[in-house]
């Protein structure tokens, strides 16, 4: 029987201050992959760095810390208030019994303080921390390697230009684990040999990975492979990948680099290049130049994720194959240049198209509770939550905003499967207007130019007076 | 290519009789053992997703089925492995069986994009 929230231990996560849509599911998909869910006590404040948990071991708090970018560390919570007061009082009625085992006469340990929004001087630090005489600490204070660190936090709000004289919030506790951010730059971009012109940041591709749930030993897909930048996170939490995408040069790791300075893609610049450079070799299966309209896959649930940033359009073409007819129309063409095989692809392949075939991809293809995460990208004055693309096999977990312009952004989205698919007559019309009512994303390229066309013509006009 | 993608994959020409695309029969012209560090946890995940008798198609060492309790057997688990994972097609054929079309497979990589005639 679950016991209730109130009787699980409290944890203070601390979180940075980026990517805040995206923190709450991050850290929700990390507990249930420990057997967790996310509880608190209170509401907590979603922009707030801090937030009090409910987890009901030590053991699962560690588990999510190996696995989030989004927070940075976790604290066993001893107490917390509104004024020093209030924070010590509760100090006083913490149960003895759960902080003895880490005030030991034969241990070590410092005190540490964070203020947040607030720079303390070393005077104010030492205060407040002499402040805390009154806690039974019998161990010896070792401040280059402690066996344990507690930690003040005071938080003194979010508005950098209205600093208060004293914090909002105090807490105190002892310190479990970091999270992972240091990946963010051991992993980035610019480090990295194999990128394209769309390359994932890092952070958003642990993000993403985390919104996945990526277990070690899963199988992982990305449909728009491009570079790899989406897989290299999750082989790094151990899930073994493989991709497809519609151009050869890209898979093959050929043609003009998107590096500036860089002349062309060195022989070994392919996706596989870049997981070596991580020491993640031996989780690539394989690539393939497919087009992701026109699976090439058996029936069958074959991928415990799927992960990918489809094309928006912008600044790479939205592509699939076609007849030399519609090439002819069409407004853009591109060869793709391989000796062998001259297919000629089209660029019209509309939008909407794409997430009702990914996300038929995904309805057949995954295990059951398997994930799909992808970005959609947003023209924002059109906007409602009817919008996003739906399919009876999959529920919406999350939708998490990432601002691209005033007028664009893209989301992420992240679906469960939650129901098995069956063959029926997929493609018919109907089914097709249910599931993907809104039409406008096909013109999310004109739209995401529109600001810059009326601006040039604005400015051929006043060029002509 | 591992043959564990080739387990999987299917052509997708128009006008195949119902499975006639699968499996695409290999003609490779080179082939490439590398190591992989053997996951026993992995390949036991996989054998569920697999078909069998593809597998048994392309290769010649496996028992004609997974027995019961395959999760603990090692041996096994190895040969899977190896034949899974660590066996790369890297110049080659992938044919069709049904309409005989041809995927090329060059430095590992398949190239399954058909023209807008073929599906």
């Amino acid at each position: 029987m679950a016991r209730a929230a109130s009787l699980l231990p409290r944890y203070l996560l601390l979180l940075a201050q980026e990517h805040l849509e995206f923190r709450l599911p991050e850290v929700t998909s990390l507990l249930s992959l420990y057997g967790g869910q996310f509880s608190s006590e209170q509401e907590i404040r979603v922009n707030s760095p801090f937030w009090i948990l409910n987890i009901p071991s030590e053991e699962m708090a560690r588990g999510l810390m190996k696995r989030t970018v989004c927070a940075k560390s976790i604290f066993e919570l001893w107490g917390h208030g509104r004024s020093a007061g209030e924070l010590y009082a509760a100090l006083k009625s913490y149960p003895m019994e759960r902080m003895l085992p880490y005030l030991q006469s034969d241990s070590t340990y410092k005190v540490r303080i964070h203020s947040f929004n607030k720079t303390l001087t070393q005077a104010q630090k030492i205060q407040k921390i002499d402040a805390l005489e009154f806690l039974p600490f019998k161990g010896k204070v070792n401040l280059k390697n402690p066996e344990h660190i507690f930690w003040i936090l005071e938080d003194y709000g979010m508005d950098p230009n209205k600093v208060p004289e004293e914090p909002f919030q105090l807490y105190f506790g002892r310190w479990i684990a970091d999270g992972q951010r240091e990946l963010i730059e051991s992993y980035s971009v610019k480090k990295r040999h194999f990128i394209g012109n769309t390359s994932m940041d890092a952070c958003l591709s642990f993000i993403m990975a985390n919104h996945g749930r990526v277990k070690p030993n899963d199988v992982v897909y990305d449909p728009f492979v491009g570079t790899g930048g989406l897989l290299i996170s999750s082989a790094h939490f151990g899930a073994y990948v493989c991709g497809a995408d519609i151009d050869y040069n890209t898979i093959h790791g050929l043609g003009k680099a998107s590096r500036k300075n860089q002349k062309w893609r060195g022989p070994d610049e392919n996706i596989r290049a870049n997981l070596r450079q991580y020491g993640l070799e031996k989780y690539y299966l394989d690539a393939l130049v497919s087009d992701s309209s026109r699976p090439v896959w058996r029936k069958g649930m074959l991928f415990d994720a799927i992960i990918t940033d489809p094309p928006y359009g912008i600044r790479e073409a939205t592509r699939r194959t076609g007849s030399q007819k519609e090439a002819v129309k069409s407004a853009e063409r591109r060869w793709v240049s391989c000796p062998e095989n001259h297919i000629f692809v089209s660029s019209s392949y509309h939008l909407s198209d794409i997430f009702f075939d990914l996300l038929k991809f995904a309805a057949e293809y995954l295990v059951m509770g398997g994930r799909l995460v992808y970005w959609l990208p947003i023209y924002r004055p059109e906007y409602t939550e009817d919008i996003i693309p739906c399919h009876p096999c999959l529920k919406l977990i999350s939708n998490c905003e990432q601002m691209l312009s005033s007028h664009t952004s893209r989301r992420l989205i992240t679906m469960e499967k939650v129901k098995e698919f069956k063959d029926q007559d997929q493609n018919s019309s109907s089914l097709d207007g249910q599931y993907l009512p809104y039409r406008g994303h096909n013109s999310f390229r004109e739209k995401y130019f529109s600001g810059v066309t009326k601006r040039i013509a604005k400015e051929e006009r006043d060029n002509q007076k | 290519m591992k043959l564990l993608t080739h387990n999987m994959l299917t052509s997708h020409v128009r006008g195949l009789k119902p499975g006639g695309g699968f499996p695409l029969q290999i003609q490779a012209s080179e082939v490439r053992v590398r190591p992989v560090p053997f996951n026993a946890d992995f390949v036991a995940r996989l054998v569920p997703r697999l078909h069998w008798a593809a597998l048994l198609q392309a290769a010649e060492s496996l028992p004609p089925e997974p027995s019961p309790g395959y999760e603990e057997d090692e041996a096994f688990l190895r040969r899977l492995h190896h034949l899974l994972l660590e066996v790369e097609v890297l110049e080659g054929v992938l044919q069709c069986p049904d309409s005989g079309r041809r995927f090329p497979i060059s430095r590992g990589v398949p190239n399954m994009l058909l023209s807008e005639e073929e599906t």
